[in-house]
């Protein structure tokens, strides 16, 4: 692993100590998941270029799918985690395969489709999802695996635990996956697909396999979603939600999966902080996107690279 | 090398970087307010965009007033009033409504005024022992998931479709097919249950029913089959900008001769949003009018006017008499402490806006009159826009049987 990688890891696990002490555990829980929500997007949007907006429906179908577990069963973590995971996997490899064969806006097109396909299904199947009001009475588990002792996560500081150790353990993989022979071809294909094909990868096969394990972190972010305020919303499969996940990828920054969490933090941070000054805080946050979007395409992680040499040659100033 | 363009255009994308790196800084390090130590917080949870966008600060204006008009303390304590957006969204008002209790210290809050996010955010309040006083057309509130936090303001729907049919009856005997439009959710299918339950009643044929998404902009499908029903009454079962938008594109249907009743889908304040051939005749149900003759009603009404400038609606009014009923029953039990100050409100009576008002001990309905107003044309609302004019009020509780708050909870 390079000092970089290094680096990025320890900043990480040092924001997710430091976290709870600066914000209430429910902001924390929910910025380190949708970090791993995003996180889960950056193989297939920054690795292999592909900006799709079918996000929130593997988030959604994760989430349903656990929450719905969790609130008819007192089974113990582990199942409703693995349940949520597999249906989104699953799901991610069907709309994958399909939608890696088109490119471009008719690519962008397929996966929205998608995404209304799945926001639609669940809105409709009130029996089970609670439709337009989304799926409540959501218990978090009494135990994490079968045969251990239980842990209370009703208690805000477990459940942020939980999740910390969850999203890093991700986190760790996802990492893996990028920087393995698969993130290699992705980003072979996102350069020249003509080319990579041409030298013998299957790119669309390459493609699609990120999807799915898209599909796997999502839905485990998905899940989490659904334990942290007892209920899954509708609205976190609407397509907002899918264009929001692009927005924190691009925040953050296309060029590392750190930049990934960073953009969720901030988004999240920037939409809490704003709402408070005014009343039409949305038009703000607009406005900051735009600005980001303009001037700062490498995203927050950019802006960190051009103040650097600024603080050396501060320092340096500062040296005797 | 760089020569004296690249540094000038370098220095130029570095401003600019900067300057959105500046407005993202001061973004997120804005000062989280702390609790006050020694006073007691109240919140309003509202929506300041979507849906129910229009609603938000108008709640708020009434809350404010209420706490001002009380002096800005309670027992001695100071009062610190705190509001949030929860963007018309159930995941955002439980997340806003959890911080402000972890950050702020909330003890007491109105929301919501969407029933599907003011239900999520009773699971919170029940979870952390907070007091929600909710509005919202929801049965649910006091019936399948009552909760002894949550208190609700609004009417019930049985007794808002009650009213609002016994006054369609009286009116138009003739009206006997009902064609409903529903928002397809936990609010507009209370609505509907109960439209149907009082229409079953009155031999009533209920000949079709389009339910739509919360947030629909295009109701021509939905229209094209309520028309094509050839209904003696259009029933609109939805609220907010759903409603508005509805009855705009109503207007291009020529649909003349059918009645349109609206039991619970305009305020006062959106009248003048309606078109005028559309707002003529239109009948409504209101949770709130503003020209009610009760003594804190006048008070109300006359703080409002010199605050704002205009009448308060049933937003405001909300606002108001929900938080000015909390301090009631704080002065009466002598403390602020939640749980004291819930026992209090159980089976509280006392003389709120409405005029004498009491809250159900069981279900924590507040037992509380619904009024119908009838829609002017621009031509007869005068200088003043007097839109509509109350024509009838009724009060019938929903029947115990159909109520299903069969255990509140413990404090």
């Amino acid at each position: 692993m390079t000092r970089s990688r290094m680096v990025g890891l320890g900043v990480l696990a040092g924001s997710i100590l430091v976290a709870p002490a600066l914000l209430s555990f429910s902001t924390a829980s929910e910025l380190l998941i949708f970090g791993l929500a995003a996180a889960a997007a950056y193989p297939v949007i920054g690795v292999g270029g592909l900006f799709s907006f079918g996000q929130a429906a593997l988030f959604g179908i994760g989430g349903y799918t656990g929450g719905w577990l969790m609130a008819h069963a007192a089974l113990p973590l582990l199942w409703p985690l693995l349940a949520g995971a597999a249906a989104a996997g699953l799901f991610a490899t069907a709309m994958g395969a399909m939608c890696v064969r088109r490119s471009s806006i008719y690519f962008i097109m397929l996966t929205f489709a998608f995404n209304q396909l799945v926001y639609y299904a669940i809105y409709s199947w009130r029996g089970v999802t609670g439709g337009q009001d989304g799926l409540a009475d959501i218990a978090r588990p009494a135990r994490l695996l079968p045969y251990l002792p239980g842990v209370n996560l009703d208690r805000p500081v477990n459940f942020y635990v939980l999740v910390a150790v969850i999203v890093f353990g991700c986190f760790l993989l996802l990492l893996r996956i990028v920087d393995s022979p698969l993130g290699r071809v992705l980003d072979a294909a996102k350069q020249n697909a003509r080319r990579a094909a041409a030298i013998g990868y299957d790119i669309h096969r390459a493609q699609t396999l990120a999807f799915a394990l898209s599909g796997v972190f999502s839905g485990i972010a998905g899940v989490l979603y659904a334990m942290l305020y007892w209920i899954m919303p509708i609205d976190a499969v609407a397509w907002v939600n899918s264009g929001n996940l692009v927005f924190m990828v691009l925040i953050g920054g296309l060029g590392s999966i750190f930049g990934a969490p960073i953009g969720a933090a901030v988004f999240i941070l920037l939409q809490d902080s704003l709402s408070l000054v005014w009343d039409r805080w949305p038009l703000l946050f607009g406005l900051i996107v735009i600005g980001v979007v303009l001037f700062l395409q490498g995203g927050v992680l950019e802006l960190g690279g051009m103040l650097r040499p600024a603080l050396r040659r501060a320092s340096g100033a500062d040296a005797p | 090398m760089n020569g004296p363009g690249m540094t000038t255009a370098l220095g130029r994308r570095r401003l600019l970087s900067g300057a959105a790196g500046g407005v993202l800084t001061a973004g997120l390090c804005l000062p989280r307010f702390a609790a006050a130590a020694d006073g007691v917080t109240f919140g309003s949870i509202t929506p300041n965009t979507g849906t129910y966008g229009f609603a938000g600060k108008l709640v708020t204006n009434g809350s404010q007033l209420a706490i001002e008009m009380a002096g800005g303390s309670i027992l001695g304590r100071p009062i610190r009033y705190i509001s949030r957006d929860d963007e018309g969204r159930s995941a955002t008002g439980v997340r806003r409504l959890s911080d402000a209790i972890s950050d702020d210290g909330l003890s007491v809050f109105n929301g919501n005024y969407a029933s599907d996010i003011g239900l999520a955010e009773s699971a919170i309040a029940r979870r952390q022992k907070v007091l929600q006083y909710a509005a919202g057309g929801s049965e649910d509130f006091t019936g399948a998931r009552c909760s002894r936090y949550t208190f609700q303001w609004s009417a019930n729907p049985y007794t808002a479709m009650k009213t609002v049919m016994d006054y369609v009856a009286q009116t138009h005997p003739d009206a006997r097919r009902w064609y409903t439009i529903t928002a397809d959710y936990i609010f507009g299918q209370a609505l509907l249950k109960y439209a149907r339950v009082v229409g079953e009643g009155k031999g009533y044929s209920f000949i079709g029913n389009a339910a739509h998404p919360l947030g629909e902009r295009q109701y021509t499908q939905y229209l094209t089959q309520a028309v094509a029903a050839r209904p003696d009454v259009i029933c609109l079962l939805n609220a907010g900008s759903d409603a508005v938008t509805c009855l705009r594109q109503l207007a291009g249907f020529g649909a003349k001769d059918t009645l349109v009743v609206a039991p619970w889908s305009i305020e006062v304040d959106q009248l003048p949003e309606i078109p005028d051939a559309m707002r003529a005749g239109l009948i409504l149900g209101e949770n709130y009018v503003s020209t009610l003759d009760t003594p804190a009603n006048r008070e109300f009404v006359a703080a409002y006017r010199r605050k704002y400038g205009t009448a308060p609606g049933y937003s405001a009014a909300y606002g108001y008499d929900s938080f000015r009923t909390v301090l009631l029953a704080m002065e009466r039990a002598g403390t602020t402490g939640i749980a004291s100050v819930i026992t209090t409100l159980e089976g509280m009576q006392y003389d709120s806006v409405l005029g004498p008002t009491s809250i159900d001990r069981a279900t924590h309905q507040t037992v509380r009159p619904y009024f119908v107003i009838r829609g002017r044309a621009d031509s007869a609302a005068g200088a003043a826009g007097d839109y509509a004019e109350l024509v009838a009020t009724g009060s019938d509780p929903q029947p115990h049987a159909l109520n299903a708050c069969r255990d509140i909870g413990a404090l």
